[in-house]
């Protein structure tokens, strides 16, 4: 099942290659509906039946995997259906590289084999740096040259952690073809080397942070997502960011295992609290919405780094959870902001203003996203985050959680504060006409209904499915 | 092994120093294919004394891939650049002194590898991270996009270096992966680059400076 | 003590007669390189005894400075000779530490060529001597780090010592750290005796001279003993390059067959050196002045390697 997963879109990608108008659209689609539907159905199956494995554990995917699958489905979904507006002139050039984006996230999170995990991370990094430049202009291609050599040279640095991490497993068991799996590293992770180990997490925290946006290696994130199509923004945002901390995450435990646990937290919460400090920082700065998105994922991912930093069953699965909420309300958040771009012709906040008068429903619901990503009930990041935070004050990290909180409100008074001006600003321009209709609506109230839906009552499964995940990446 | 392995992997580390040294990029590029090659007989060399049959199939890859094709994709980015940079700027003399401080950190960085475990390859390790450290250095100067992207190749060349001299090989599929990363990297930086300099007719990165804050 | 004065004096004999020499046989080459005829190699002599039978001349404003140089700097050569190890393994001044006596020697004789340079009161005295202090201070540390390097690997900070180990376990010296010290030393040598790519030792332009500028205002004699002292350093700076790097041939100063050996092994020696340095100096162009401190740091990194060499790739 996870060979059908993987190859829908593969196989979209190349039928999009040629088509044209209709036909591509269509054929986009059917395969984001598809990749939805097979994503679904395999988180539903690994949660009920235990890890799905395909290639002889080449492939598996267990609890972790199945969650962001479904995630990259889901959000996938929903930045498909909003990609036709953008692609009208050169549908060529998107759909394939779309689908082969989310076919190598894909691939990244559902593979037992970490060397597989670091070419399918190195291959949304190539997949997407034409998507970024799609607008071919100057600041986008500005943003994609920096997003190409700042991403490379990141994962050039976790290639070097992977080889450590395997010279540390063959050094001590010697079996070469198996050393690089995940199952295998678990099993061997008491007999690590622990400075070997530790000197690799170094290099795999630099490396795969820089994919996941954190600070000080996230300078290519505010020019790649602010310049992409919103539709790729979201993907990147939402998912992208989230697959590098899933590959943190692999490492973890082992890291937990061999070197001790006060090693690998230390690094991530001090990464965790740089990330929010310059989110909170630069949130105030931005004279453009969609950086002001941008340095809020930094901020929601420092979050997420905090969350898995200070451990546990409730760090971990706040983490986890703030992960899919993020993605939920960033995605919708940036869909928005490309449709209120297109009706204003201009990313400027000072361009944009009175939008609740001149465009009610585009309006609230930018609103609704905004009063989620500063974590607000009834929305579930307000529920990550208090997990997130009580995991803090639990273990014992009151000064830390404490000085997050503080930079939070500046973070949460700046993204209000641009989010004030937009919505309730004076009119500079009249906008264009709002879609009207429930049809394009109804993605993104989909995704914030799910949003309300993780903040106020679980849904039946979500939390088993959260422990199973604990089970998984807790020694 | 071990003489043969500090030797090649010493030469290597002279050959990045030139890299450095060298202000015409021409110059830079052939040096970079002496090292890919100076990488291919490592390569082989481990693969026979050590018997990994599979290290000799990389060697050719890499001979093929990283002395031939990327210098020529490279030398299509760079054409019409000029040869050496024309005004004076930043000489090469402080980098030329930060590459031997490059040298030390690199030996301090790698101690608890070399520490833990008793390989005939282990001197050479610390040679193949510096090699690695001084692309990095070499990446972070690099005035424009030939710079960086040479840079990062010589990174890219240390670690495969590292990871041939601590590990004798990866597996055949992240060999691969590997392989394939580096020349689509190369490529797609070679059509932004076109992009680039038909924007702002040339290739120097100080130019990209439209976003900021 | 027969045998060791024997020794000293077959240093000075050697050195100071075959300088001028070597000198020549450099300028015939490189014109036989381009297609010319060129001098005989032994037109440097006819010129030292052409300038011997000159007048002197010598400006007013000059102090005993300008006057002392030129005998300061064949005595500072003579000397040196008498340190590096020419014919035999055991030079004449030999005890531990005499490298650092050897780069000081060198130092002294730049110091006061570049005060006399200053002397005269010239524009181009004076530009030639900051030139040259510039160069000499990026080609000095090289020339110290690339010798300790040696010592280093030879365990002893005695240049005879040194030959001495090199020659008699040959597998000390073939390693890459050597090799490196042989290429640092190669253009320091280039730079510290005013060779292109660094210096033009034929040209008198403004933009291009170092060292023919400091000694713009000799004549006569003085100008005799300046020019033979620069081919002396030059000498010099070769032989170490030969004995030091590729030590065979020498042996103990046992009797005049030995020493003549020695002798001759640094003929060979010297012959390809100089060759090399023709070849060398037709290929290349000189280089633009701001271009000479990389090139002089790009030759401290290389003798830094080697040091590092000498540690770490055992």
């Amino acid at each position: 099942m996870i060979l059908a997963v993987l190859a829908v879109p593969l196989v979209g990608a190349l039928l999009t290659w040629r088509a044209v108008g209709r036909l591509a659209t269509a054929l986009h689609a059917a395969t984001a509906a598809l990749t939805l539907v097979g994503a679904l159905a395999v988180a539903v199956t690994v949660n009920r039946a235990g890890p799905l494995m395909a290639f002889d554990g080449f492939l598996r995917a267990d609890a972790l995997s199945a969650w962001m699958i479904a995630l990259i489905g889901i959000v996938g979904a929903l930045a498909a259906s909003e990609a036709p507006r953008y692609v009208a002139h050169a549908p060529g050039r998107f759909y394939p590289l779309f689908h082969l984006f989310v076919f190598t996230m894909l691939l990244a999170v559902s593979t037992d084999d970490v060397g597989l995990m670091w070419v399918a991370v190195e291959g949304t990094t190539l997949a997407s740096v034409f998507l970024v430049n799609f607008e071919r202009t100057r600041a986008s291609l500005e943003a994609s040259y920096k997003y190409l050599l700042l991403c490379s040279v990141g994962i050039a640095i976790a290639f070097l952690g992977t080889v450590l991490v395997y010279f540390a497993g063959i050094q001590q068991f010697g079996d070469e073809v198996h050393a690089l799996r995940w199952t295998t590293l678990m099993r061997l992770a008491p007999g690590l080397s622990p400075r070997v180990i530790e000197l690799a997490f170094v290099f795999l925290v630099v490396g795969y942070g820089t994919k996941a946006g954190l600070a000080p290696m996230h300078t290519w994130l505010p020019d790649a997502h602010s310049e992409a199509p919103a539709p790729v923004s979201a993907l990147m945002s939402g998912v992208l960011l989230s697959v590098g901390v899933y590959a943190l995450l692999r490492f973890k435990p082992a890291v937990d295992t061999a070197a001790g646990p006060g090693f690998a937290r230390g690094i991530m919460l001090a990464l965790g609290v740089l990330s929010v400090a310059i989110a909170a920082a630069f949130l105030w700065t931005s004279p453009n919405y969609k950086r002001m998105l941008a340095y809020s994922s930094v901020e929601h991912i420092g979050l997420v780094c905090l969350g898995l930093g200070f451990g546990g069953t409730l760090g971990t699965s706040g983490a986890l959870l703030h992960v899919a909420n993020h993605a939920l309300a960033k995605s919708v958040g940036f869909l928005l902001s490309g449709r209120i771009r297109a009706a204003y012709g201009s990313a400027e906040i000072a361009a944009v203003g009175g939008l609740m008068r001149g465009m009610p429903r585009t309006g609230a619901a930018f609103l609704a996203a905004v009063l989620a990503l500063v974590g607000l009930p009834p929305f579930g990041l307000f529920v990550s985050e208090v997990m997130i935070f009580s995991a803090g004050f639990a273990q014992g990290f009151a000064a830390v959680a404490g000085v997050v909180l503080f930079l939070l409100v500046i973070a949460f008074a700046g993204l209000l504060r641009g989010a004030h001006a937009i919505l309730y600003g004076p009119a500079v321009r009249e906008p264009a006409a709002e879609p009207s209709g429930w049809r394009p609506a109804l993605p993104m109230a989909a995704a914030l209904a799910l949003l309300v839906l993780t903040g106020l009552a679980w849904p039946p499964g979500l939390g088993a499915a959260l422990d199973r995940i604990v089970a998984i990446v807790v020694p | 092994m071990t003489t043969a392995s500090n030797l090649l992997a010493f030469l290597g580390l002279v050959v990045t120093l030139l890299i450095v040294w060298r202000q015409s990029w021409p110059a830079r590029l052939r040096l970079f294919a002496a090292q890919s090659l100076l990488l291919a007989a490592l390569a082989s060399t481990v693969g026979v004394l050590a018997q990994r049959r599979g290290l000799l199939l990389v060697a050719a890859v890499v001979v093929v891939v990283k002395g031939l094709v990327i210098p020529r994709v490279l030398a299509r980015i760079g054409s019409g650049a000029p040869v050496r940079p024309i005004t004076p700027g930043r000489s090469s003399g402080i980098t030329l002194l930060v590459v031997g401080g490059l040298v030390v950190a690199a030996y301090v960085i790698m101690l608890p590898v070399t520490s833990s475990v008793e390989l005939p390859t282990e001197g050479a390790i610390p040679l193949a991270f510096a090699m690695a450290l001084i692309g990095l250095a070499l990446c972070v100067t690099g005035r424009d996009a030939l710079g960086h992207i040479l840079g990062f190749l010589v990174f890219e060349n240390g670690i495969f270096g590292l990871a041939i001299l601590a590990t004798y090989g990866l597996p055949g599929i992240v060999e691969a992966g590997v392989f394939l990363d580096v020349l689509v990297i190369v490529l797609i930086m070679e059509a932004v680059v076109v992009q680039v300099r038909r924007e702002h007719d040339s290739i120097d990165v100080d130019r990209l400076r439209e976003l900021r804050g | 003590m027969i045998a060791s004065l024997a020794v000293a004096l077959v240093h000075i004999a050697v050195v100071g007669a075959g300088a001028p020499l070597l000198i020549g046989a450099l300028g015939t080459l490189k014109a036989r390189l381009v297609g010319r005829r060129g001098p005989s190699p032994w037109q440097p002599y006819a010129d030292f005894r052409k300038l011997l039978a000159k007048e002197v001349v010598v400006s007013t404003t000059t102090s005993w400075v300008f006057r002392a140089t030129p005998y300061l700097l064949v005595a500072t050569s003579l000397v040196t000779a008498l340190i590096v190890p020419v014919a035999t393994v055991r030079p004449p001044l030999a005890f531990a530490g005499n490298i650092i006596l050897l780069v000081y020697l060198f130092m002294l004789g730049t110091f006061f060529l570049a005060l006399a340079g200053l002397d005269a009161g010239s524009a181009f005295g004076g530009m030639g001597s900051s030139r040259e202090v510039a160069v000499a201070a990026l080609a000095e540390p090289t020339v110290i780090v690339a010798v300790f390097a040696l010592a280093l690997r030879a365990d002893t900070i005695d240049l005879g010592r040194i030959v001495e180990r090199f020659g008699s376990e040959p597998h000390l010296a073939l390693n890459p750290a050597h090799l490196l010290a042989f290429a640092a030393f190669f253009i320091v040598m280039l730079a510290e005796t005013g060779r292109l790519p660094v210096d033009n030792p034929a040209t008198h332009l403004e933009l291009t001279m170092i060292h023919e500028a400091m000694v713009l205002e000799y004549s006569g004699r003085y100008l005799a003993l300046v020019e033979w002292a620069s081919a002396m350093k030059l000498f010099l700076f070769m032989t170490l390059l030969a004995n030091l790097f590729v030590p065979w041939g020498l042996t103990e100063p046992t009797g005049p067959v030995a020493v003549l050996g020695g002798l001759l092994a640094l003929a060979g020696k010297l012959s390809v050196l100089t060759l090399a340095v023709a070849v060398l100096e037709t290929a290349v162009a000189k280089l633009r002045l701001f271009r000479v401190p990389e090139l002089l740091a790009g030759s401290f990194a290389l003798a830094f390697l080697s040091l590092m060499a000498v540690f770490l790739v055992r």
